[in-house]
């Protein structure tokens, strides 16, 4: 069957939203996205997050595949794995530092190297 | 019955607060002029209420249960959220809340066939804490923030954000004391693409054209060109924020919104436009 046209589309019941590209690829069960909402309410597992970031990925039950691109700082990875893009720039502010978050910002330089150089 | 004064639509990139001075100063001028602009539309209307609506960025509701709608009840609200504050640049603030509208919209929102969750209380970041301190910095008009989701799919489509803008107009008009002045602000767009590839590009192209349609003044036009994968392209998951923009054109149907200013900063990573429709 061919994709069907959005004429037909309008005549379903379910909510059509985009196929592909990049939010197409959130996986809404991927852990590092329960990890990365709830740790900022709490500025003590922030601080956490960057001394014993082994121990906050395990209570999180991240995969391995998870934790080898937090390590690596793989942001692109993450991505691929069912991250939320817009929750991975909070990762990168998380790990590197919130303020002044600028185009030349450590945090939004380490983004650039992943997501955006890599392509 | 109350009266819908004023609506009107705007970006709320953190950079506007937050490295503000990164932008080159003659963008930075154009950009506070149309704020201005805004502002002095808003005080002219005189609202005894705003309602602002924009999206939650996956602040108050995860990536598995983000609701089409929500709308706080809380008597004060308080931002920003701890951890946006030295982001946005922007100090501790409060500002009255509006229960008994609040409560209204969900009410009526429900009944006309709309998913609207109540919450006790809604954490804010740049999606109201911007408009805030450039709209009304007094922080004193009772304000119902309303969070939509525009950020994780299947997200509510253009076609029934229209609708919930005429839903919006009606609960004003039919369902509010007589005195009652309420204003209508959507934040959010343009186009921006947070944490993705194109994270430090604009798509002036794209920004330019959606302004160009909603200053036709034909909710069928826009509807029939700003889809969900036109938003897409121009950046995921941020330039679909507008969706809040269509929410706010059904609350004045077909009529041509008025452009007070845009530009693309990429220095905020964001395009950045004001409209108003009234």
């Amino acid at each position: 069957m061919g994709p069907l046209d959005r004429g037909a589309v309008r005549g379903s019941y379910l909510r059509r939203d985009v196929q592909d590209g990049l939010l197409a690829k959130v996986d809404k069960t991927a852990r590092i996205n329960r990890l990365i909402f709830e740790v900022r309410y709490d500025p003590h597992q922030i601080a956490r997050l960057q001394t014993d970031t082994e121990a906050v990925m395990e209570e999180y039950g991240l995969s391995e595949a998870e934790r080898a691109c937090v390590r690596a700082r793989d942001f692109k990875g993450l991505i691929e794995l069912g991250a939320h893009p817009y929750l991975i720039s909070q990762l990168s502010r998380l790990l590197y530092g919130t303020a002044n978050n600028r185009n030349t910002s450590v945090a939004a330089e380490m983004l650039r190297r992943s997501v955006v150089a890599s392509g | 019955m109350g009266e819908l004064v004023g609506v009107y639509a705007a970006s709320h990139a953190p950079g506007l607060t937050g490295w503000f001075d990164d932008a080159e100063e003659a963008q930075r001028e154009r950009v506070l002029a149309s704020y201005r602009a805004l502002r002095g539309r808003l005080e002219q209307a005189r609202p005894t209420a705003l309602v602002m609506i924009a999206n939650d960025h996956l602040l108050n509701f995860p990536v598995d249960d983000v609701p089409d709608f929500a709308v706080s009840l809380a008597a004060v609200h308080e931002g920003p959220e701890p951890w946006f504050e030295a982001w946005l640049n922007v100090p501790p603030y409060r500002v009255p809340g509006h229960p008994p509208l609040a409560r209204t919209i969900v009410r009526e929102g429900t009944r006309a066939g709309i998913q609207i969750r109540p919450m006790d209380r809604l954490r804010f970041d740049d999606n109201f804490s911007v408009p805030l301190t450039l709209l009304t910095p007094a922080m004193q008009v009772p304000l119902v923030p309303i969070t939509m989701n525009t950020i994780m799919p299947p997200r509510p489509e253009p076609e029934l954000c229209y609708e919930v803008g005429g839903v919006l107009r009606r609960i004003i008009e039919e369902h509010t004391p007589a005195e009652e002045r309420v204003a209508l602000i959507a934040t959010g767009g343009l186009s921006h693409e947070p944490g993705g590839p194109k994270y430090f590009a604009v798509d002036e192209q794209w920004d330019r054209w959606f302004l160009e349609l909603l200053a036709e003044g034909s909710p069928e036009l826009v509807l029939r060109e700003v889809t969900l994968e036109s938003m897409e392209r121009a950046g995921a998951g941020g330039t679909s924020e507008v969706l809040a923009w269509i929410v706010a054109m059904g609350a004045v149907g077909r009529r041509p919104a008025q452009v007070l200013g845009y530009e693309p900063v990429v220095a905020w990573r964001c395009g950045m436009g004001v409209v108003a429709w009234t």
